[in-house]
């Protein structure tokens, strides 16, 4: 071995023993062709992520369960996989709060309504890459919002 | 030891002159060049993220992040050959951001795995096969956290800011260029005597 350490080897050092995960392209590209340049919102961070095994016999039901989170707002998701390629959610913001939920896809949304308890659900969406955005209800009398009560949170992209 | 040379632009140069032509397309209203800059670069931009300990997802919510400020904030590159070391600076924010919320949540503090590494990592490091790169890997894993995070840095940037790397990693700005030499100068000593336990905590 040369005397020399160049800076070119331990590049392609650390991009053969720790290298880019597949998809992490596909998923930026889906995170910026769905952001809406027009909204001001407060971007969360994954804080968790895991898979849990349900169900008793080998059917490979498998639970992710995600964890977001900002500085004023947090969202957990549980997905649960359906027959074919769906998928339930199970979601919970907190602190606790009705609030819009909409799962953007590429092609569609998925939208919901937390309840008190900060707890919505979308029964059935296909399997895929979504991004999460919630945002505050009108006043319950149907006036406009109230431009400084107004907040809106999204996640990055992230697979349903 | 002559570090000097370490000063040209490392590895993959091209990359960022790629990055400023794909940038430039981007901004004068050719959409898919914005996709190819993505592609060409996200590689680049996971390993400096990956750099500051954090797991595959929030390295990867670090990456994203780095897009999303860019698509936002294009304007604020007037000069299209800063946009490379404009995404690596961000990138390393946003992980940097990331890192210090995972540290809040995890209760292990820096010095406990600081210790605990050791042993796993030359145990991980025997079982190697002694081809060039893992033995470049197994020499890189006994220095210390601080030595592998300025060299991945600086192996995946353009130019590299180290004003901004002085502050993510607590040092005066100019200690970064002797505490780069030393971090070489560690590693060749591993790579010349790989079984000799060298003290950490440089």
């Amino acid at each position: 071995m040369d005397n020399d350490i160049q800076f070119a080897d331990l590049a392609e050092m650390w991009q053969s023993h720790d290298p880019a995960p597949p998809g992490l392209v596909e998923r930026a590209l889906v995170a910026i062709e769905m952001e809406d340049l027009d909204a001001e919102y407060e971007l969360l961070h994954i804080v968790e992520r895991g898979r849990t095994l349900v169900g008793t016999r080998g059917d490979q039901a498998e639970t992710l369960t995600i964890v977001f989170s900002g500085n004023d707002c947090s969202l957990m998701m549980r997905i649960s996989p359906l027959d074919g390629d769906c998928r339930r959610v199970d979601g919970w913001v907190s602190p606790p709060r009705p609030v819009r939920v909409s799962l953007k896809q590429q092609e569609t949304a998925f939208d919901s309504t937390s309840d008190a308890k900060g707890r919505f659900e979308i029964a059935r969406m296909p399997h895929g890459l979504a991004r999460a955005v919630l945002s505050s209800l009108p006043a319950p009398d149907g006036t406009a919002h109230v431009e400084h009560t107004e907040q809106l949170f999204a996640t990055p992209a992230f697979e349903v | 030891m002559n570090t000097d040379r370490l000063e040209v632009t490392p590895s993959g140069a091209q990359v960022w002159s790629q990055s400023t032509t794909l940038f430039q397309r981007w901004r004068t209203g050719d959409a898919l060049a914005l996709d190819e800059l993505v592609r060409a670069l996200s590689p680049v931009l996971w390993q400096v993220v990956r750099a500051y300990r954090l797991d595959h997802g929030q390295a990867e919510d670090a990456v994203q992040s780095t897009w999303l400020a860019l698509v936002r904030n294009a304007d604020a590159i007037s000069e299209p050959a800063a946009v490379g070391s404009w995404l690596t600076t961000t990138a390393r924010r946003e992980a940097w951001r990331q890192a210090r919320r995972a540290r809040q949540a995890d209760p292990l503090d820096d010095d406990v795995l600081e210790r605990s590494t050791p042993a796993a990592r030359s145990a991980e490091a025997t079982a190697l096969e002694r081809d060039a790169g893992n033995v470049l890997w197994a020499g890189v894993s006994q220095l210390s956290e601080r030595c592998q995070r300025l060299l991945r840095v600086i192996a995946f940037s353009d130019r590299p800011d180290y004003a901004a790397l002085a502050a993510d990693l607590g040092m005066p700005v100019g200690s970064i260029g002797p505490t780069r030499g030393r971090c070489l100068d560690k590693l060749k000593t591993l790579l010349q005597e790989p079984d000799k336990e060298v003290p950490r905590g440089q």
